[in-house]
């Protein structure tokens, strides 16, 4: 920092010293060709007035005002040669000369101050504005206090922190400006170990966060407080605008939410009623004609029941996982499973149900164990299983393999029925979409296990087979391979 | 005519009404409590032989109720819970229940549970014995295992498991009982190594591992070997 203004004070010198010994020089020849001494104490006044202008400076001005009196005064006036002057009138002139160029001097030195200011002006000013435009280009909160802390440190030159909600408690002098609403901080008694300053930074009707300056260098000036101020306003309406758009697309979500409720509440209805009709006229049937009944006939009535009751356990099931995954995200705790495990377990519910389909396993060469939530999967399996059978003749063979692929498990549910038909197959796996209006509605199961499988990273799809009939196939990503 | 005594702790009018009738129908006595207290009470007054129990309890909680009559007996005690109470279950067949059932239930399995229950203080098979099911048969004194008279190789940790299975037939033992019973420490992989190990036992007794003869698998519980 010294060294600039020790050649600053030199550059001045020497201007001022070469322009006065122009002056000087200048006036020694107009006084050798006769001119009055009127009109050369006008040529210094000329000379103070360059000085003036080339060292923008009030100081150097009264000097060079001074040194020029005095060289009139030795070279012009008589006795000459000498600073004595024996014209009483010259006194005035030298009087007034010094007030003419103190006068302009102040004029120019404001002057040059004013440009300062206003060239300083016009460049915060281009600053503030290209950080207004910045805000334009950035969403989300975290950036938004990102770049307005960044902005700020290269606008003022000081370390700024910007502190939003959750880090309050770290530091008590942040929380007391967050709680107050008040600058603290430098400067302040009940602050005095501070070295740093803290303002709020206030929306119209909350509390955002605290701008925390550091204060090493000193006092928070008046412009950089003006800056402070300007860049607050800006982050303050770009996370406004940020918190509005946020709590909109909430509200969206919330919408789509409330329709998804109601079609789900709509199609489980439908569901539950048509067994729950079933049974209870079947049961109310056999109550009030027992006597009447011959023992095949109650034989198939309860039968009917009894089916019907299990697929109300399967809903049910299904229900109970889809509550798990409605709550915004599907929880699920990985395990690692035994696929063969995963496999029986699924076939064996499914043939508890009875029925009259042939069912065929092909299981893995090793022995796999797949990172997944078990009762998932297995609900997954059952429910393609069931889907394949209620699809299929009775008789018809559902093949269920599993075999490892490119880092993934791969499960298939094949059958040989009519396969699926085309105007369902781009929308199988959204909520309730229904292979036909007498089934009973599959697209709830469907659409549960695309979120269930979905939820393990894997993925699910459907296609027809060449042959005839239908194929299922999800895969699950494999991390662990274990045992020879 | 059976004259063992069934306790049931079951709050659901409906579901006890069919128990009642399922236990008369093949020749138990039974008593039913409709909430853990009084089931606690009933006990206590009565020496049942078996109890029945339900998780989902009114006024406290069935595993409370376990606990409590564990205190002073070791009666065999079947859970019933619903699907969902994985957690619940394990925690109660670790606290010394004998099995469990998950609603809803065929009763005809219930009653298989409950008969297995009660069996459950016959001696186990010696260390003379052989032991045959269908065409599984083990040697248990020279350690040897045949399927249809072709002996197959088992490794000692998958021989052990296989006993400890064989010896509680009917009874379901929890990834935790078997870790313990065959490694004799607790694991800290959720069991991989008894899923692991069981898998391959099964691949090598069983025709066809979706539709097991031999071992079922309880997925989140652990495993039961049939009953003969």
């Amino acid at each position: 920092m010294k060294n600039p203004i020790y050649i600053d004070v030199l550059k001045k010198l020497g201007k001022t010293m070469l322009i006065l010994s122009l002056s000087v020089l200048f006036s020694l020849v107009l006084g050798q060709t006769g001119f009055r001494a009127e009109n050369i104490l006008m040529i210094y006044v000329v000379g103070v007035l360059v000085v003036i202008l080339e060292t923008k400076s009030f100081l150097w001005g009264t000097i060079s005002a001074f040194i020029c009196v005095f060289a009139f005064n030795y070279f012009f006036t008589e006795p000459k040669y000498t600073f004595m002057v024996d014209d009483a009138n010259y006194y005035i002139s030298f009087i007034i000369f010094i007030v003419v160029a103190f006068i302009v001097s102040t004029l120019t030195s404001r002057l040059q101050k004013q440009i300062k200011i206003s060239k300083e002006n016009e460049e915060i000013t281009n600053k503030l504005y290209k950080i207004s435009s910045g805000y334009l280009n950035i969403t989300g909160l975290e950036s938004i206090v990102e770049y307005g802390q960044k902005s700020l440190e290269q606008l003022i030159g000081r370390q700024c922190v910007i502190h939003i909600n959750e880090s309050y408690h770290s530091n008590t002098a942040v929380r007391w400006c967050a709680d107050n609403a008040m600058i603290c901080g430098f400067g302040e008694s009940c602050f005095d170990k501070e070295r740093s300053k803290y303002f709020p930074i206030k929306s119209s009707h909350k509390m955002l966060g605290v701008l925390e300056v550091d204060c090493i260098k000193g006092d928070i000036s008046k412009e950089e407080q003006l800056c402070i101020d300007t860049l607050f306003s800006q982050l303050t309406i770009a996370a406004e605008r940020e918190m509005l758009s946020a709590s909109e697309e909430i509200n969206r979500l919330n919408i789509e939410k409330e329709k998804l409720r109601n079609n789900l509440l709509r199609s489980i209805s439908h569901d539950l009623r048509t067994p729950l009709t079933g049974i209870s006229g079947g049961a109310n049937f056999l109550a009030e004609s027992l006597a009447t009944l011959d023992t095949e006939t109650i034989k198939s009535l309860l039968n009917d029941i009894s089916c019907d009751a299990s697929w109300l356990s399967n809903l049910v099931d299904n229900l109970l996982n889809m509550t798990r995954i409605q709550d915004g995200k599907l929880l699920i705790k990985l395990k690692n499973e035994v696929v063969d495990d995963i496999l029986a377990e699924a076939v064996a519910r499914i043939i508890k149900r009875g029925g009259k389909h042939i069912i065929k396993t092909s299981k893995p060469k090793e022995i796999m164990l797949v990172p997944m939530d078990g009762q998932l999967i297995i609900q997954v399996l059952v429910n393609l299983l069931d889907n394949s059978i209620k699809h299929t003749k009775d008789n018809s063979e559902i093949q269920l393999s599993s075999y490892s692929r490119q880092g993934n498990m791969v499960f298939e549910v094949s059958d040989n029925g009519g396969g699926i038909r085309a105007e369902i197959m781009d929308n199988l796996f959204e909520s309730f979409v229904s292979g036909g209006d007498s089934q009973r509605g599959m697209g709830l199961g469907l659409s549960i296990c695309q979120a269930i499988i979905k939820a393990h990273n894997g993925n699910i799809s459907a296609e027809n087979n060449d042959k005839g009939g239908a194929t299922f196939r999800f895969t699950l990503p494999l991390e662990v391979k274990l045992y020879e | 005519m059976n004259d063992k005594t069934v306790l049931v702790i079951e709050d659901d009018k409906s579901i006890g009404n069919f128990l009642k009738i399922s236990l008369k129908t093949n020749n138990y006595r039974y008593i039913i409590a409709e909430n853990g207290l009084s089931g606690i009470s009933l006990f206590l007054s009565n020496n049942p032989d078996l109890i029945l129990l339900d998780l989902g309890l009114p006024d406290i909680d069935g595993l409370e109720v376990l606990k409590q009559i564990r205190i002073n007996s070791d009666i065999p005690v079947i859970i019933i819970s619903a699907r969902g109470q994985e957690k619940e279950k394990i925690a109660a067949l670790d606290s010394g229940a004998d099995d469990y059932i998950t609603k809803p239930f065929n009763i005809g399995e219930l009653l298989a549970r409950i008969r297995v229950a009660l069996r459950r203080y016959i001696p186990k098979f010696s260390e003379n014995d052989i032991f045959q099911l269908h065409s599984l048969k083990v040697d248990f004194q020279k350690r040897k295992v045949f399927i249809e008279e072709n002996e197959i190789h088992l490794t000692p940790l998958e021989y052990k498991m296989l006993e400890l299975l064989i010896n509680n037939s009917g009874k379901v033992l929890t990834h935790k009982y078997i870790q313990e019973k065959v490694w004799g420490y607790a694991s800290m992989d959720d069991y991989q190594s008894v899923r692991v190990f069981m898998a391959n036992i099964r691949r090598k007794i069983e025709d066809d591992t979706s539709n097991p003869k031999y071992i079922i698998t309880e997925v989140g519980v652990g495993y039961r070997f049939v009953e003969e």
